[in-house]
C-alpha cells in the first residue's frame, strides 16, 4: 500500500515538474527558439510583385523576399538561415498567430484594427496607392474614378475595399485575391483601373508602360508597411523592430539603401539628419 | 472566441452568404439538367455524340475548376464574349458538375437491367415510354445518394468564385480577417455557415431517399 501510494506521490510530482517545465517553455520567447533552431522562418507573400514573387528562373525573390534575408543576417548571421513560407493575401496573418511562422514580411499595412490581435514592428517602407488605367482610357485624373462607367479593381484587402468605397462611390468595384489577379482583369478587359500598392504598380507599369498609365497623385494617405507577428512576445518584437531601425535609419542602411534601389530604381527616404552640435 | 465580434461583423457575412445560396442555386440548376443532357448523348446510338459527350466529360473532369472560371472569366474577353463574374462562376460550375451528374445518371440507367427494358418492349411500349415509366423512376431512386454527395461539392466549390471578384461568402470571409486578423472567429463561423447551407441540401435529399426507396428488381 504504502509503495503504492509512493509510486502515485512520485507519478504525480513528475506530472507537475512536467507540467511547470511546459509552462515555462510555453513563455519562452519565439527569439530564443529562432537562435536554437539557426533557422528563421518568415510568411511572405510569392503573387506581388515586386514585394515576393517567382522570378523567370523559378526563384522567389522580391523587395520582401530580400528584407527577410536581412533580418536572418542581422537576427543569425546569415541570410540563407531562412525559410520561406509563401502564403496568400488571407493566409498571411494565420500563419504568424498559428505559430507556423515567427513573423511575416508581407505587404502587410499597419491597421489599428489589426493592430488589437497582431503586433508590428515599425514601418520597413512607406507605400502609397497608385491607380493605373489603359493608355486613352477617358480616366485622366484620380476625380474621374467615381463614375458609373468604371469598373474598379484591387485585391480584397480592407484598406483597398475602403479606399474604393471612399474614392471612388459610384464606380463598379471587384476585388481579387491577389495582385497578379487584378492586374489580370485590367490586362484582359475585365476592369477599367486597377489600385494597388505603389511598388506593385511602378513594376508593372514598367514592364507594360507602352499599354498603361498611372494617374497623377495618390489615392489616399500613406500607409506604413511593417512586419507582423504574433502578440505577446516582447523579446522577439524588441528583436526585430530594433534590427527594422537599424536598417531603415540606422547602422545597416547602406544595405537597405541598396536593396530599396534594386527593386525600386531609387533612393529610399534618407536618414534622419545627425545632429553635429 | 469572441461573439461580439462574429455579431458586429454579421451583415457582411450575411451578404456573402446570400451571394454563396445564390451561386449554389444556379450550379445545381445547370449541372443537374446539363448532366441529364450528357448522360442522353452519352448513351445516345449515334456514335458522333457519344464521342463528343465523351470527351467533354474528359475534359471537364480532368481539369481544375480554377482553371475552368479563369478561362471563362479572364479568357473568353479576348475572344470579345463578355460574362459577368457571376455568370461566369455558375457556367464553369455547371459545366464540370455536368460531366460528374451525367456519369452519375448514366451509372444509375445502365444499373437497371436490361431485360427490364426488353419486357416493357414486349408489353408493346415505345422506347421513350420504357424508359420514363420503367427505368428513369428506378435510375433516379439509385442515383438519389450520390447525387447528394455532388450536390453538396458543388455548394462548396463555390468559394472558388471569390477568385473572380464574386463577392460571396469565402470572400467576405477573407475581407473580415484581413481586416481584423481573427482568423480563429472568422473561419469558424464560414465554416458553419457552410455547415448550414449544406445540411440544408442534404436534409432535403434525406427526406427524398426516404420517400423514394431503392426497391430490390
Amino acid at each position: 500500500m504504502f509503495h503504492r501510494m509512493s509510486r502515485l506521490a512520485g507519478g504525480l510530482v513528475a506530472l507537475a515538474m512536467s507540467l511547470g517545465l511546459n509552462a515555462a517553455s510555453a513563455q519562452e520567447s519565439r527569439l530564443d527558439t529562432i537562435v536554437k533552431r539557426d533557422k528563421v522562418i518568415v510568411a511572405v507573400s510569392s503573387t506581388a510583385r515586386p514585394n515576393g514573387f517567382i522570378d523567370e528562373n523559378g526563384k522567389l525573390t522580391g523587395f520582401e523576399v530580400e528584407v527577410a534575408r536581412l533580418m536572418a543576417k542581422a537576427l543569425l548571421g546569415d541570410p540563407d538561415k531562412i525559410e520561406l513560407m509563401t502564403t496568400t493575401v488571407d493566409g498571411r496573418f494565420p500563419a504568424v498567430l498559428s505559430g507556423k511562422a515567427d513573423f511575416g514580411i508581407s505587404t502587410a499595412t499597419i491597421y489599428p484594427d489589426r493592430a488589437v490581435r497582431l503586433a508590428f514592428t515599425r514601418p520597413y517602407i512607406d507605400s502609397s496607392t497608385l491607380v493605373v488605367v489603359p493608355k486613352g482610357s477617358p480616366i485622366k485624373t484620380l476625380a474621374d474614378l467615381d463614375n458609373e462607367n468604371v469598373v474598379f479593381g484591387s485585391t480584397n484587402s480592407a484598406a483597398m475595399v475602403d479606399r474604393a468605397k471612399k474614392y471612388a462611390p459610384k464606380a463598379n468595384a471587384i476585388f481579387f485575391d491577389t495582385d497578379s489577379a487584378a492586374a489580370l482583369a485590367l490586362k484582359s478587359g475585365r476592369s477599367t483601373a486597377w489600385q494597388a500598392d505603389s511598388a506593385a504598380v511602378n513594376f508593372f507599369v514598367g514592364h507594360n508602360g507602352d499599354e498603361f498609365v498611372v494617374l497623377d497623385g495618390s489615392l489616399g494617405t500613406i500607409n506604413n508597411n511593417a512586419i507582423f507577428m504574433k502578440p505577446g512576445d516582447f523579446p522577439l518584437w524588441l528583436a526585430l523592430d530594433t534590427i527594422v531601425r537599424e536598417y531603415v535609419n540606422g547602422s545597416r542602411y547602406g544595405e537597405y539603401a541598396a536593396l530599396y534601389k534594386t527593386w525600386f530604381g531609387k533612393e529610399p527616404p534618407p536618414q534622419r539628419p545627425f545632429n553635429q552640435n | 472566441m469572441n461573439l461580439a465580434f462574429i455579431l458586429n461583423n454579421a451583415p457582411l457575412l450575411m451578404e456573402g452568404a446570400a451571394m454563396t445560396v445564390a451561386l449554389a442555386i444556379g450550379a445545381l440548376l445547370g449541372a443537374t439538367l446539363g448532366g441529364g443532357v450528357v448522360a442522353f448523348l452519352r448513351m445516345s446510338r449515334h456514335a458522333p455524340l457519344r464521342y463528343v459527350a465523351t470527351g467533354f466529360v474528359e475534359i471537364m473532369r480532368n481539369t481544375p475548376i480554377l482553371v475552368q472560371i479563369f478561362v471563362l472569366y479572364f479568357g473568353l474577353p479576348t475572344l470579345g464574349v463578355h460574362m459577368s463574374a457571376f455568370t461566369s462562376a455558375v457556367l464553369a460550375m455547371s459545366l464540370q458538375n455536368s460531366a460528374y451528374i451525367g456519369e452519375i445518371y448514366r451509372a444509375g440507367l445502365v444499373s437497371i437491367h436490361p431485360r427490364q427494358r426488353e419486357a416493357a418492349l414486349a408489353l408493346g411500349m415505345m422506347p421513350g415510354m420504357a424508359l420514363r415509366v420503367i427505368l428513369l423512376p428506378q435510375a433516379l431512386r439509385r442515383v438519389l445518394p450520390p447525387l447528394g454527395n455532388q450536390l453538396i461539392i458543388i455548394i462548396k466549390d463555390t468559394s472558388v468564385a471569390s477568385t473572380i471578384a464574386v463577392a460571396e461568402l469565402t470572400q467576405a470571409s477573407k475581407l473580415l480577417l484581413d481586416r481584423s486578423a481573427a482568423p480563429y472567429e472568422t473561419f469558424l463561423t464560414v465554416a458553419l455557415i457552410y455547415l448550414a447551407i449544406s445540411a440544408g441540401v442534404a436534409g432535403v435529399l434525406k427526406l427524398a431517399e426516404w420517400r423514394y426507396p431503392v426497391r430490390a428488381s
